[in-house]
């Protein structure tokens, strides 16, 4: 039957989407901005913003927020922030690597804890003398 | 003839368990080491093979019991709501797409792939309450168009070949 064969609008179609998609990396690559701090939400609440341009290393757990037993360990370094020794199921927030760029996340959904970078001071200074 | 084994309960059944199995078979093999959310949807292929074979009602009905069965075995109140607003969204994609009539098995596959993506994040947003993760759309988009290329491909030839 002819719904079984592959047909022009399904080519028309996989072609837009891949377009989209393509204008959709395009446009997250040239928002790219160094950022100047990272917030730390969990739950939806923030609950503390470092600067970037500090190399730190800091434990999150349950004094921050995070539920019992839950564990991540954020460090900043050379201006990029990464997550090791998390106690997550799934490690996706460890396997992310580190962010710098303005807007980039580490979202680990299983302790419901969002790294967000973000302009901060650094980035306001270069907008005055810009 | 045919339509005597549609409202089967044992037919239905043997379609969820179908769907669980590959959802269980997936979840051993996790594509997602980078990026959350990517995977082939292989469950999926149930979904898009009763949808042509049965019909849109019995399609969400065995789609929505395979993801609660689903989070009730192996997930959380988070993951169910993110597989159920992936599913939720990718059906309602799906069902007018193939009722236009103007796509193959495919094109209405690749649809629900993107959309069941779009979905989840827009639930992660809500959830989690970050406009941030819409970085992650790109990504989802490409991979959505590529997982349901694959399931569309695989699911034509299940309707074509099997008989209910």
């Amino acid at each position: 039957m002819k719904e079984r064969k592959l047909r022009k609008n399904d080519i028309l179609l996989i072609g837009i989407l891949l377009v989209i998609s393509g204008l959709l990396f395009f446009f997250a690559y040239i928002a790219k901005d160094s950022g100047g701090s990272v917030t730390i939400s969990i739950d939806g609440l923030e609950i503390m913003e470092l600067p970037l341009k500090d190399d730190i290393r800091i434990e999150l757990s349950s004094e921050h927020g995070l539920e019992e037993g839950h564990r991540n360990t954020l460090h900043i370094k050379e201006g990029k922030a990464y997550i090791t020794d998390a106690n997550c199921p799934d490690k996706v927030c460890e396997n992310k690597g580190s962010v710098c760029y303005v807007g980039e996340t580490i979202v680990c959904l299983p302790h419901k804890l969002v790294i967000k970078v973000t302009e901060g001071i650094a980035s306001d200074m270069d907008g005055v003398a810009g | 003839m045919m339509r005597k084994y549609t409202y089967s309960p044992a037919l239905y059944g043997i379609l969820i368990a179908l769907a669980m199995i590959l959802s269980y078979l997936e979840s051993l093999v996790p594509l997602s080491f980078a990026i959350p959310g990517v995977k082939l949807g292989l469950a999926n292929i149930v979904t898009v093979f009763v949808l042509y074979k049965i019909g849109a009602g019995s399609a969400f009905l065995i789609t929505a019991v395979r993801v609660i069965l689903i989070s009730i075995l192996f997930g959380n109140i988070m993951s169910f709501a993110f597989s159920a607003a992936g599913m939720l969204l990718s059906l309602a994609v799906m069902i007018p797409m193939k009722k236009s009539g103007k796509f193959s098995v495919t094109g209405v596959s690749v649809s629900g792939g993107v959309a069941h993506n779009a979905g989840q994040i827009l639930a992660a947003a809500v959830i989690l309450g970050t406009k941030e993760i819409i970085y992650y759309l790109p990504v989802l988009c490409i991979s959505g168009v590529l997982a349901g290329i694959c399931i569309g491909l695989l699911s034509a030839q299940l309707i074509e070949r099997v008989k209910i």
